[in-house]
């Protein structure tokens, strides 16, 4: 092989990594920036030391950022109330690029080196599962913001796992419950084929199947994906009276904008995962009428006053407004709560006197009735995500904005 | 590039490395790791060292072969899930899992170089990168085996005629020990008539034809190699982590090890390692500078982006990779100093 390749087949090498480029950011090993969020005082004795790990940048970025301000919020809000027990709290916040090792080195950065006392994240199912292993060793509590119901089940080798989004089988059953409501039985599925989109089809199809719902199609697609077409026209020749997705946005919107450009009429329904603000930018008009199962946050001021959950939700927006000048979401919601949890534990095991990592994880299942911004948290040792059913509502897009379905 | 491979064609070398007094002072340097860091800087120097092996792999492949393969990342998945589904489903020993892993995708890669290895250049570029994709969704689609797009969890920890290793710091010197036997299998490979003939047939490989050669096996040869070493740091890999995906294994991470081996060198069997230290280091360093210049969700894209430039400028400015240039630098203080 002559020179002139040689250099040929390496400059295509570098246009080959150019095109990995399109398709997300590769990671290395390692973890990212951090951030400090800190009392006046760097030392260790008066602050409760915390940590998170996020998805600040890559693919599922949509997420991290806004979770990442919400937790920021959440412990500035606590700290400007004079801390738990005296002292306040330190969160350092690591990045994981979105990506699975990257992930598990963060987690190790903040419990061998940071010393914390807990660790928030990471944001999605796969970012989550790797840690689990590291946490359970190290008895180390680990309060994820990934959906996946395996993040908390089986609960006996969970023991230092907590997650604060509703269960799929909360959202399904929540779906599956309007479906009957609205006299639909007929429906398509169709799935991002990732652990989130996976996990969404086990739990629905045999939700669906215990209420006499048919599911007459299932299809997938890629994270990166850029066309749905060819999977909504199969589903379109079955004629399905409504189209369930368990996606996120980019891709959850180019479904909502695919359905659209087909001019497919049943109902089209989204899973919580499609609840960042992003979705709707995405989708645009495409999105009027769609529906999603999911949080409270986008429709605080249309609850009645009677719901427990509308004070602090309303505080919640308006705060959030405040600070970071854009709207917040229920995606960010969820991480405030996990802040929330977190925060009531240490009280608990302030107020006893110890605060370990034993006595949080302790005081993390021995939650009752916390008005958080996604539901009310009731957990306890076999339950160690708290929320029912209930806590999941049913919007719909009209006029570009979220409102309560009726 | 030609005139060089012609004199590393005729070296004669040693079994022990001209370097060796530099490179004793750095494996007590590393050795020391463990013992002054925490679990954070090991676990990443464990990670380093499960890269190193399949890194080096591709130094054997792409440098000595003359092969472009844009498919170590999933002989490298074929490993890590060979092992992760015979330990975790069916409770076989991770020592024989990982052996079976070889096996397999050694197979596999004979199977594989059967059909494409008398393709040239890009084409047999292409074709192994068609080969990664069929991996991947091999990986995705079979959940019943694989996990599905879930991904293997419950993976259990390695160990070693019953001794389990569960810290980093034992982790730590399997991984190094295992990656430094590798590296030095592989020198000696390149180094024996074998190695030789090898780079011959990468310099010309119609001269090498002309004398005889068949061209196509030691190709073969080298690619069943650079796999089976793919496998071995894929089931460390998925014993370490304890839960693997099939997003792991995707084409990005075979560009990665392109990259790793191109930017360390690809004349020399230390390359893998520089690159996978150069890769890592510049990696950590991007990420906490990016932010600083640029907007924080713009760090991922501006990484790739100057990876890209590092692989042109390298190849424009330092076609042997930073082993090459370490080895000029090497050259050049010597003759000083005999001058």
């Amino acid at each position: 092989m002559n020179k002139k390749s040689w250099g040929a087949m390496l400059l295509s090498a570098a246009m080959a990594i150019s095109l990995a480029a399109c398709g997300g950011t590769g990671g290395s090993t390692g973890s990212g920036s951090s951030e400090n969020v800190s009392a006046s005082s760097a030392g260790g004795a008066g602050e409760w030391k915390i940590g998170a790990v996020l998805e600040l940048t890559g693919k599922a970025s949509v997420w991290g950022i806004p979770q990442r301000d919400a937790i920021q919020m959440a412990v500035e809000e606590i700290n400007a109330k004079g801390g738990i027990g005296g002292k306040k709290l330190n969160l350092i916040v690591y990045d994981n690029e979105s990506n699975e090792t990257n992930s598990l080195v963060a987690a190790k950065k903040l419990v061998s080196q940071d010393e914390v006392l807990a660790v928030i994240g990471a944001g999605t199912t796969p970012t989550t599962m790797p840690l689990i292993p590291y946490m359970m060793k190290e008895e180390v509590p680990l309060i994820s913001v990934g959906s996946g119901d395996e993040i908390v089940l089986p609960v006996e080798d969970r023991k230092w796992v907590f997650k604060t989004p509703s269960n799929n089988a909360d959202i399904s059953t929540s779906i599956v419950q309007f479906l009957k409501r609205q006299g639909k039985s007929k429906v398509a599925f169709i799935s991002v084929n990732n652990a989130y989109g996976d996990s969404g089809k086990k739990t629905f199809e045999m939700i669906a199947k215990a209420n006499g719902i048919e599911i007459v199609a299932a299809e997938k697609f890629g994270a990166a994906d850029k066309d749905m077409k060819p999977q909504l026209t199969r589903i379109k020749s079955l004629n399905p009276e409504a189209v369930i997705v368990w996606a996120i946005p980019p891709a959850a919107s180019i479904v909502n904008r695919n359905f659209w450009e087909l001019k497919m009429d049943s109902m089209l329904i989204y899973s919580a995962g499609a609840g960042a603000n992003a979705f709707i930018e995405l989708a645009g008009e495409a999105a009027e009428g769609t529906y999603i199962a999911s949080g409270k946050v986008w429709v605080a001021d249309q609850l009645p006053d009677s719901d427990p959950q509308k004070q602090i939700l309303m505080d919640y927006v308006k705060a959030y407004e405040e600070k970071y000048k854009t709207q917040p979401s229920p995606i960010d919601g969820m991480a405030y709560d996990a802040a929330l949890l977190l925060a009531e534990a240490i009280g608990q095991a302030a107020e006893k006197g110890d605060v370990t990592r034993a006595a949080i994880r302790d005081g993390l299942e021995n939650v009752k009735n916390l008005v958080g911004l996604t539901g009310i948290f009731n957990t306890s040792p076999d339950n160690h995500q708290g929320l029912k059913a209930d806590d999941v509502v049913m919007l719909q897009v009209k006029d570009g904005k979220w409102v309560l379905a009726q | 590039m030609e005139k060089q491979l012609e004199a590393a064609v005729h070296s004669r070398k040693t079994a022990i490395p001209r370097h060796w007094p530099l490179l004793l002072v750095l494996a007590l340097l590393l050795l020391g790791v463990p013992l002054f860091t925490g679990s954070y800087v090991t676990g990443l120097f464990v990670l380093m060292g499960i890269y190193v092996i399949a890194a080096t792999g591709m130094t054997l492949i792409m440098g000595y072969g003359g092969i472009v393969t844009l498919c170590q990342a999933a002989f490298w998945g074929m490993g890590a899930y060979t092992s992760g589904i015979l330990t975790a489903s069916y409770d076989v020993s991770p020592l024989a899992a990982l052996l079976a892993g070889i096996v397999l995708t050694g197979g596999v890669a004979a199977l594989l170089g059967l059909i494409t290895l008398n393709l040239h250049g890009h084409l047999l570029s292409l074709a192994t990168l068609g080969f990664g994709i069929v991996v991947n969704i091999f990986l995705l689609e079979e959940s019943e085996l694989t996990g599905g797009p879930s991904g293997l969890v419950g993976i259990p920890e390695f160990n070693l005629f019953g001794l389990t290793l569960a810290s980093d710091k034992q982790w730590f010197y399997l991984v190094w020990l295992a990656a430094f036997l590798v590296i030095l299998l592989v020198r000696n490979l390149v180094n024996s008539s074998w190695g030789r003939t090898l780079k011959a047939v990468h310099a010309s490989a119609a001269a090498a034809e002309a004398m005889g050669v068949h061209v196509g096996r030691y190709r073969w040869q080298a690619f069943i190699i650079s796999a089976v070493l793919a496998s071995l740091s894929g089931s460390l890999y998925a014993h370490y982590m304890t839960f693997i995906s099939p997003e792991l294994f995707s084409f990005e991470q075979s560009i990665r090890y392109v990259l790793m081996a191109v930017v360390g060198g690809l004349a020399s069997v230390w390359g893998g390692l520089i690159g996978v230290i150069v890769v890592t280091v510049l990696t950590e360093l991007l990420r906490e500078v990016i932010p600083l210049l640029l907007s924080e969700s713009s760090a991922g894209a501006a990484e790739t982006i100057f990876f890209g430039g590092l692989l042109v400028v390298m190849m424009i400015f330092m076609p042997q990779g930073m082993a090459g240039g370490l080895n000029k630098l090497w050259d050049r203080i010597k003759d000083g100093r005999n001058a």
